[in-house]
C-alpha cells in the first residue's frame, strides 16, 4: 500500500475540513438567517460541486488558479510559488468541491435551531457572535460534526479535481484514489485492491460515525422537547 | 411611549400609539384577537422586529425613531422579554438559563444575582435541572427569572399563561399577579384571554384588526367599552342593534331592540341608531313568580343553550333577541336551568351599555 498517499490523503482531508468550518459557518449562519429574497442563488452556487462534473470544476480552478489569473499572479507575488500542480492548489480545489458537503448540514443544523432562543439570547444582551458561540453552536453541534465528517470523507476519496489541478506528483499531490488508478493501469491488482479496501473500509467507518450521531438517543441533550 | 406602524406583505396593517408609565407597579395590557398583531408590537419593542415609521421612547431614551434613522438593537434595549412559549435554552441547566443574561458582571455579584433571582422565584431546588425535566409552570419562572435577572427597565411579557394546561393556568395567574405586584415594574403584556387580562393588568389596551381602539383603567374599558370593535374583543356577550325611542330627562333613554324596550343609561351625544351592550355577567337570572325588583329591564324568554364554562355557566335566552347571561354552575343547578325552560331575566339600566352608531 502506497502510505505516502495515503498520508497525504489525510492531511489533504484534515485540512480541508478544517478550513471548510472556517468558511462554510459564516455562508451557512447567512445562509440559515438571511432574508434576503435572492439567497437561493447563492444556495445554487454552493451546491454546483453536487452535480458539476469533477473535471468540469478542475478545469476552472486550473484555470482561475494559473500563472496568467489575477489570484495566481497573486499568490505568486506572495510566496514565489504557483498553485496550479502543488499541495495548496489542491487544497484550493477541495475546499471549493467539498463546499456543499460542509455548507448544506451546517445551514440546516443552524436553521432548525428555534429562532426564540436566538431572539432570546439578544434580548439578555448576548452579541451576534456570543450568541453563535453560546446558543446556536451547541444546539447544532450533531449537524456540524456531520458537515465535518462529510467533507473529510468526500476530500479523501476525491479523484477527477485532484487529477485535474494537482496532477499526480507523489508526496506532494498524489492522493489514494490516484494512487489506486496508477496501480491498476501497471496491472499492479493487489496494491489496488488493498488500497481499495483500505479507503471503502475508512468511509464506512466514517458513514457509521455520521449516521450514529444523529441517533437522537445518543444526543448530549434533547434537540426538541 | 410607543406609537409605530408596520406593514406586512399580504397581512394586516399594524398601528399602535400607546403610553406606558415608566416607572413603578402597572400592568398594562394590550389585548385583543389572535392575529390582532399584538405580539409584533412587542417584538418591535424589544427590538427584535422592525417597524416602518414611528418611535418608540423609553424615558429620554429613544429606542427607535424612523424619522431620526434610530433603531437600537435588542442587546441595547434590553427590555425582559417572556416568550409565550418561554424559549429556555435546552442545552443549559436552570441556573445557568438564570445566569445567560447577567455574563458582564463581575463572578461574586453575578453568583449573588443568580442566586437571588432563583429565590425570588423559588427555584433553588431546581437549579441544576435542564429544561426539559421542568413543568410548564416551572418552566414560566425559569424564563421569568431568566428576564428579570439583568434588571431590565420594563419586562414584556408575551402571553404568559397560554402555555399551560388550565388547571395550571388558574393557579399561576394569581402567583403571577403577586409577583408582578412585588416587582413594581413597568410591565406590558400580551393576551387574548380576558380573565387573564382582568387578573393581571392594571391598564388595558384593546387592539383589533391591527389598529389600537381602546386605552384605559381596565374596569372601564370591559365596562365602557368606547367602540363595537372594542365590545366584541374584550367580550361583552350581547351587542344588540336598537334604536333610542325616547330620552328621559333623568338621564335614562328607553331604547327599542327589535321589539324589545329596554331601560339604558344615556352616554350622551349619541345618535338614535345604537348598539346596546350587555354584559353576560350583568345579567340575573330568575324563575317562578317575581316579586318587586328595582333592577328597570325585566325580560321574559326561553332558555336556548347553557354552556358549562369552568365554575361557571353560559346561558343564552331567547327574549325577542338572543341574552347571553354567565352564573355560576351552583346558581344553574339550583334554579334548575335547562334548555326550553322560561326564565326571567333581570338587567340593571347602567349595565345596558350604549355605544352610538350613527355619526356622520
Amino acid at each position: 500500500m502506497d502510505w505516502q498517499a495515503v498520508h497525504l490523503s489525510v492531511v489533504l482531508a484534515a485540512s480541508t475540513t478544517f478550513l471548510l468550518l472556517l468558511i462554510g459557518l459564516p455562508i451557512a449562519y447567512w445562509l440559515a438567517f438571511t432574508r434576503w429574497r435572492w439567497k437561493f442563488l447563492v444556495e445554487a452556487v454552493v451546491a454546483l460541486p453536487l452535480v458539476l462534473p469533477p473535471t468540469v470544476l478542475g478545469f476552472y480552478v486550473l484555470v482561475a488558479l494559473g500563472p496568467r489569473s489575477p489570484v495566481g499572479r497573486w499568490y505568486e507575488a506572495l510566496t514565489g510559488g504557483t498553485l496550479p500542480f502543488s499541495f495548496q492548489g489542491l487544497l484550493v480545489a477541495s475546499v471549493l468541491y467539498s463546499l456543499p458537503f460542509a455548507v448544506q448540514p451546517f445551514a440546516s443544523a443552524l436553521g432548525s435551531v428555534d429562532r426564540r432562543l436566538v431572539e432570546a439570547s439578544w434580548c439578555l444582551g448576548v452579541s451576534r457572535a456570543g450568541t453563535f458561540f453560546r446558543i446556536l453552536a451547541p444546539l447544532a453541534l450533531p449537524g456540524i460534526v456531520t458537515g465535518m465528517v462529510l467533507s473529510f470523507a468526500h476530500t479523501l476519496g476525491e479523484f477527477g479535481v485532484v487529477l485535474m489541478v494537482g496532477g499526480n506528483l507523489p508526496g506532494r499531490t498524489r492522493t489514494v484514489s490516484i494512487a489506486i488508478y496508477d496501480e491498476v493501469q501497471a496491472l499492479n491488482y493487489s496494491a489496488a485492491a488493498q488500497t481499495s479496501l483500505f479507503l471503502l473500509a475508512v468511509s464506512f467507518a466514517v458513514l457509521a460515525l455520521t449516521y450514529g450521531l444523529q441517533r437522537k438517543a445518543w444526543a448530549p441533550w434533547p434537540i426538541k422537547w | 411611549m410607543i406609537q409605530l406602524e408596520k406593514a406586512f406583505p399580504g397581512g394586516p396593517r399594524i398601528e399602535c400609539a400607546l403610553e406606558l408609565p415608566a416607572e413603578g407597579a402597572s400592568v398594562t395590557v394590550l389585548f385583543g384577537p389572535s392575529g390582532a398583531g399584538k405580539t409584533t408590537v412587542l417584538r418591535c419593542v424589544a427590538g427584535l422586529e422592525t417597524p416602518d415609521r414611528g418611535a418608540i421612547r423609553f424615558g429620554d431614551e429613544t429606542w427607535f425613531d424612523s424619522a431620526r434613522g434610530i433603531d437600537l438593537p435588542p442587546q441595547r434595549r434590553r427590555a425582559g422579554l417572556l416568550f409565550q412559549d418561554y424559549a429556555l435554552f435546552p442545552h443549559l441547566t436552570v441556573a445557568a438559563n438564570v445566569a445567560y443574561g447577567v455574563g458582564d458582571l463581575p463572578d461574586g455579584a453575578r453568583r449573588q444575582r443568580v442566586d437571588e433571582t432563583l429565590a425570588l422565584l423559588r427555584l433553588e431546588a431546581l437549579a441544576d435541572r435542564r429544561p426539559v425535566q421542568l413543568s410548564g409552570g416551572e418552566k414560566q419562572r425559569v424564563a421569568l427569572g431568566r428576564a428579570l435577572a439583568p434588571r431590565p427597565r420594563v419586562l414584556l411579557l408575551d402571553e404568559p399563561l397560554s402555555a399551560l394546561d388550565a388547571p395550571t393556568r388558574e393557579t399561576l395567574r394569581s402567583e403571577l399577579r403577586r409577583l408582578l405586584a412585588r416587582l413594581a415594574q413597568p410591565t406590558l403584556l400580551v393576551t387574548h384571554d380576558r380573565i387573564e387580562a382582568l387578573a393581571l393588568g392594571d391598564r388595558m389596551a384593546v387592539i383589533s384588526e391591527g389598529r389600537l381602539r381602546q386605552v384605559g383603567p381596565i374596569e372601564d374599558v370591559f365596562g365602557r367599552p368606547a367602540d363595537l370593535e372594542v365590545a366584541r374583543a374584550v367580550g361583552v356577550e350581547t351587542v344588540l342593534s336598537a334604536k333610542v325611542v325616547n330620552r328621559r330627562e333623568e338621564g335614562l333613554v328607553i331604547i327599542d331592540a327589535g321589539g324589545v324596550l329596554l331601560t339604558a343609561m344615556d352616554p350622551g351625544g349619541i345618535d338614535d341608531a345604537v348598539f346596546a351592550c350587555i354584559r353576560a355577567e350583568e345579567v340575573v337570572l330568575e324563575r317562578g313568580p317575581v316579586g318587586q325588583v328595582s333592577a328597570r329591564n325585566r325580560l321574559e324568554g326561553t332558555v336556548s343553550s347553557v354552556t358549562p364554562e369552568g365554575p361557571l355557566a353560559r346561558i343564552v335566552l331567547d327574549c325577542g333577541f338572543s341574552l347571553a347571561a354567565v352564573v355560576t354552575r351552583q346558581a344553574c343547578r339550583d334554579l334548575d336551568i335547562k334548555e326550553g325552560e322560561r326564565l326571567t331575566a333581570f338587567v340593571k339600566s347602567p349595565s345596558v351599555h350604549l355605544i352610538g352608531r350613527g355619526g356622520p
